[in-house]
């Protein structure tokens, strides 16, 4: 007998109902009543991210976005009610215009068009596609050139700009583009990406009020290349007090050049920004300099503060001996560690462009990087995008019983122990199959076209049960197990695209990771043979820490600090 | 002696005496065993749940007292609860008429016990995603309150959203 309502549910219950619905659910549940019209759309449509058509995958997120393949965009763009756009409060755009280009002109001009109805509904508007953004215009630009209200008998612009104070984030390419925008009390991040530019010489002495209100307010800013950050500094140069007071996000790029003024230095640097305030802070850097110190100078600088997260990327994962070697110098410095003490996540990528080879060898410890590490006694989010290609190779110094023969201490080999440790059945046929698919691909001049070929993973599975099987030190598997990398790296893309130009980390909480189930078996594999005990040494005393992510091997710690699903033991 | 009990009585005035260690599974009820004992029990203690009817306080005593020794992960993040599916007792012991689904649920909700209310609302949303709209209100006994026109356009208005 029916006998009860959805409507009629407290909202904590349908709440959780609705958490787990897919948005394709939503969409089917909305059509039942107006009442949960309200309720599923009120989720569909508060933040949508714009992917490739291409992406398949389980979408972690901790966000609950809704997803639209950019083939599809025009359905929303020709249907958005004014109703669902006030539901909005944020877009972004993740497709990327490589073989085709993506055009957003159709989306703007919509939005322009919805603001007419639902005048002040402020929304982030994000967009990522690197190519567009090269060759059309950003959405403040559109918004503004379109709003921009000329009254010519007075002999002056007025500016009429209140639809580009309706986005929350502007992205501009020189400063003169900044001088020209009003005070936006919406706006929250700032976005300056300058590739090329005439230089800050050709910028006006005064800056224009409405700019430095706008700084003062804000709470993110992200200087997107060298050139942003050096100009940004150096205009500011003779400022005797910090301007910025409410910033909490800043991400900085900074590559030491033979450029002017190219080195960062902390005390331009706090001319500007008070770090006090500062909560997530982003470093791109690198420095081509021999016998430079200016990364480990610029961080014995830092006063300790209370960032809560902290990034440090090598910029263009620059491959120079002498910039590697300032980078192994930071990550040894207890100094830096004591300026980064208090963080809560902590993101590292020093080089995540080199493969696996014969000739690999250890420059960076990664035994000296997990006693920094414990240290941070807060930490909850430890992520190392680079594990494989930058750390893997000393892994086995971490091991207590290192083989010694006769010409000394030997480490063990790192592919032995990330491969061939455990030798439980379900590992075994992993190895079976990684030698079976090495093999193939090394035939198919590793084109890693695996489709056409294989039996069903659990036939082989079942077939190879009864033999020990090893994995050997062949060309053939070294360059499977770079594709098996590269292919855990993939899952990063939303996180680490572009993040040489216009993407960051410091919002990585609100972008998907994608985990491509096919790579689970692989991950229990290196997970039984090494990993299990690498991860439980840096997990150890540390009760807050929640999530270990090893160039895209997520692994997650419930609160009694065990192993989640899938690599519980 | 015997150890005291926690008496839970139902709407209908039916006791239900079970362990302090059953009944503590309801936040609600721990709490308050704990702030009008703060010595612990040394007497049976009662607690009247009035909008709580004897056929659905069994059913949710049954699943405390399977779970009496179930460690949960309070305030796990929101991603866990959306990804882990129903435990298989759970999805089992949720088998029932919808009325007593609903009843379950509620009950969850006004005695606070998290995860039994997470796997009941779980076992609805698997219901949701198998029916159309029409099969949603009938399994719902929701009126549709569109018209043919309305209904056809928030079928459109959503369209983007259908493919994942």
């Amino acid at each position: 007998m029916i006998t009860w309502l959805l409507p009629e549910l407290p909202e904590e219950v349908l709440q959780i109902i609705l958490d787990n619905l897919d948005q394709r659910h939503l969409a089917n549940l909305a059509q039942v009543s107006r009442f949960l019209r309200k309720k599923a759309c009120e989720r569909l449509y508060k933040k949508i991210i714009v992917i490739n058509d291409d992406i398949e995958g389980n979408f972690l997120d901790q966000c609950r976005s809704s997803y639209l393949r950019v083939s599809r965009l025009n359905l929303l763009v020709d249907r958005l009610s004014p109703e669902n756009f006030a539901r909005m409060t944020k877009i972004i755009i993740h497709s990327q215009s490589n073989l085709i280009s993506y055009d957003y002109f159709p989306l703007y001009e919509r939005l322009l068009r919805l603001w007419d109805l639902v005048p002040h509904h402020s929304i982030t508007f994000m967009n990522f596609d690197i190519n567009n953004i090269r060759n059309s215009r950003t959405i403040n630009q559109y918004v503004s050139n379109r709003s921009t209200l000329f009254i010519e008998d007075e002999l002056m612009n007025l500016h009429n700009n209140s639809k580009v104070s309706n986005l929350r984030n502007w992205m501009v390419f020189d400063f003169r583009e900044l001088f020209e925008l009003p005070y936006n009390l919406n706006l929250q991040d700032l976005d300056i990406f300058i590739e090329q530019s005439m230089g800050p010489a050709a910028y006006p002495d005064h800056a224009p009020d409405a700019f430095l209100h706008n700084l003062s307010t804000l709470s993110g800013l992200y200087l997107d290349s060298p050139t942003s950050t050096s100009q940004f500094l150096q205009y500011f140069k003779g400022s005797t007090a910090p301007i910025m007071h409410n910033l909490e996000k800043l991400s900085l790029t900074s590559a030491h050049s033979y450029k002017d003024n190219s080195r960062l230095s902390f005390s331009d640097l706090s001319k500007v920004i008070d770090f006090r305030t500062l909560k997530k802070f982003e470093l791109k850097i690198n420095c081509i300099h021999n016998d430079c110190d200016c990364i480990n100078t610029f961080f014995s600088e830092l006063p300790c503060n209370n960032l809560q997260k902290f990034i440090l990327i090598n910029y263009k994962s620059n491959n120079l001996k002498q910039n590697l070697n300032q980078f192994d110098r930071l990550l040894n410095n207890p100094d830096f560690f004591r300026a980064v003490s208090t963080v809560e996540s902590l993101y590292l990528n020093v080089n995540d462009f080199i493969k696996l080879d014969a000739n690999h060898s250890p420059k960076f410890s990664i035994r000296k990087l997990m006693l920094r590490i414990s240290g941070l006694t807060r930490l909850r989010e430890l992520v190392i995008p680079d594990f494989f290609n930058n750390w893997l190779v000393s892994l086995p110094s971490i091991f207590e019983h290192p083989r010694t023969t006769e010409a000394g201490y030997e480490p063990e080999n790192c592919f032995d122990l990330l491969l061939n440790k455990c030798s439980c059945v379900e590992c075994n046929s992993t190895r079976a199959r990684f030698n079976k698919l090495a093999s193939f691909d090394s035939r198919n001049n590793y084109k890693h076209d695996f489709k056409r070929s294989l039996p069903s993973s659990s036939g082989l599975a079942d077939a190879y049960n009864n033999t020990e099987h090893l994995i050997e030190f062949t060309t053939s598997n070294v360059n499977f197990l770079n594709y098996l990398v590269a292919n855990l790296k993939r899952q990063f893309i939303y996180i680490n695209e572009n993040l040489f130009s216009i993407n960051s980390v410091i919002n990585s909480n609100e972008k998907p990771f994608i985990v491509n189930p096919e790579l689970i078996p692989y991950n229990k594999l290196f997970m039984h043979s090494c990993l299990n005990h690498f991860v439980g040494r840096i997990k150890y005393d540390k009760l807050d820490l929640k999530l270990i992510n090893l160039g895209g091997i997520v692994i997650e710690f419930t609160k009694q600090n065990c192993i989640k699903a899938p690599y519980n033991v | 002696m015997s150890s005291p009990k926690v008496i839970i009585i139902s709407s209908e005035d039916e006791r239900f005496p079970v362990d302090p260690k059953v009944a503590e599974k309801s936040v609600l009820i721990k709490n308050m065993i704990n702030d009008l004992n703060p010595d612990g029990l040394t007497e049976d203690f009662e607690i009247p749940t009035p909008n709580v009817r004897a056929n659905v306080l069994s059913k949710v005593l049954e699943w405390c007292e399977h779970h009496k020794n179930t460690t949960f992960h309070e305030e796990e993040d929101d991603d866990t609860k959306k990804t882990t599916p129903v435990e298989e007792w759970d999805k089992n012991f949720l088998k029932v008429d919808q009325e007593m689904l609903y009843d379950i649920i509620m009950a969850a909700n006004y005695l606070n016990i998290t995860p039994l209310m997470i796997s009941g609302c779980k076992v609805v949303a698997e219901m949701i995603k198998s029916k159309s709209p029409e099969e949603l209100r009938k399994t719902f006994n929701i009126v549709n309150d569109f018209t043919p026109e309305e209904e056809a356009a928030i079928r459109r208005e959503n369209e983007w959203a259908e493919d994942r």
